[in-house]
């Protein structure tokens, strides 16, 4: 008769017996032979169709029937069929795609308790617009707060550089619909400032918008430094923490 | 009595799951040696292992629990985290037979090493029929 080779976690139910011999011409014949013998295995060798459940793997001899016939397997008079349990999980974290770079480079961050892979690849994929304004050094420090955050795409608008005032920058529509509103250091616009950006980060693509060029979102994320350089980056340091610290928890 | 997983074990766990990153990796642990198996999840957040590892697995549970290459634990990796064992990790690693949880015994072997990214530490769980989970976190770190 077919020998079926029980899995250890099974044994308990089939009176403590490695291995029990029944009558059977096929795996699924065999299978139910064993459930009819212990009736507390029934349904995990087979399910109600007759077949395989997922939850068990088989094989007669060196070969997994799953690849072949299944519960249609023929079987001889000296067939060992195993019965074996999956060893699968995961941890179904989605951030995967995070490189052994990125993983590195971000490694301290994702440490946070509200960081996770999933949310660093949020961050890497988003597009952030920045409005650029002569005058301070906000822009600086916001776009390399964000940058090595891990934001991994920006386009610039440069803003009419006569607009220097907070008056100026108040009343213009660009800095009511901006994703950020920064101001660069006196000097350093547009290509110098994207230059900068790619020499600081490479991984970040950092592209100058047309003049006329549209912002993409309203804007979550506002500095105004009321044209003091320090309380700027102070203030643009707290704002981008909290913007992250919402972004993470989306 | 030497510490187990030794240190060499420890480092060959890490080496592997740096070098599966971020693919999850799976195999288990003897007493002085690793064994890598394949991972046949098509996700690369999920891990399976191969029916001929399986079917390897399987059949050194066979041997007396005292010789060599006797399955002492199950590993596989979480590259970027979290640090404990998942809902996916903890179905299969228990059988529960009758369903209503009356009877649980680990699936192969009583010991779970996790191998967490991306700071690479190893966690261990121990089977507990009475702890959350079916699985007791050990609070020794290993590395």
């Amino acid at each position: 008769m077919p020998r079926i080779e029980l899995p250890s976690a099974m044994r308990v139910h089939a009176g403590n017996q490695r291995h029990v011999d029944v009558a059977g011409d096929t795996v699924g014949a065999a299978l139910a032979a064993v459930e009819t013998a212990y009736p507390a295995l029934r349904g995990y060798l087979l399910n109600a169709a007759g077949q395989i459940p997922r939850h068990v793997v088989i094989f007669v001899g060196e070969q997994d029937v799953r690849a072949g016939q299944g519960a249609a397997t023929a079987l001889n008079a000296s067939s060992v069929v195993t019965v074996l349990l999956p060893v699968a999980g995961g941890s179904g974290q989605a951030a995967a795609a995070l490189s052994r770079d990125e993983i590195q480079r971000y490694g301290r961050q994702l440490l946070l308790p509200w960081m996770t892979g999933q949310t660093q690849q949020w961050l890497r994929d988003a597009h952030v617009d920045v409005a650029l304004i002569a005058g301070d050094t906000a822009a600086h420090w916001l776009c390399m707060y964000l940058a090595a955050a891990g934001v991994g795409h920006f386009r610039l608008h440069v803003a009419n550089t006569t607009l220097r005032t907070d008056a100026d920058c108040n009343s213009s529509p660009l800095f009511r619909r901006q994703l950020g509103t920064v101001i660069a250091p006196h000097g350093l616009l547009g290509v110098q400032f994207c230059s900068a950006m790619h020499a600081r980060f490479p991984h970040c693509t950092v592209e100058l918008a047309t003049p006329s060029g549209p912002m993409r979102q309203p804007a979550p994320l506002h500095v105004d430094g009321h044209g003091n350089a320090v309380a700027a980056m102070a203030i643009g340091s707290q704002r981008a923490a909290q913007w992250l610290r919402t972004a993470a928890t989306r | 009595m030497e510490p187990w997983p030794s240190p060499a074990q420890v480092a060959a766990l890490i080496a592997i799951a740096q070098q599966s990153a971020p693919r999850e990796c799976c195999g288990w642990v003897t007493a002085s040696t690793v064994r890598p198996a394949d991972n046949i999840a098509t996700q690369p957040t999920k891990f399976n292992f191969a029916a001929a590892d399986l079917l390897a697995l399987a059949r050194a549970t066979e041997l007396p629990s005292d010789h060599d290459d006797y399955p002492r634990a199950i590993f596989h990796s979480h590259p970027h985290g979290p640090g404990t064992l998942s809902s996916d990790d903890l179905a299969t690693a228990v059988v529960q037979i009758p369903d209503d949880g009356s009877v649980v015994t680990p699936a192969y072997t009583a010991t779970q090493l996790l191998i967490v990214g991306p700071h690479w530490h190893i966690v261990r769980f121990d089977f507990d029929a009475h702890a959350p989970g079916y699985f007791r976190r050990c609070e020794v770190p290993l590395c």
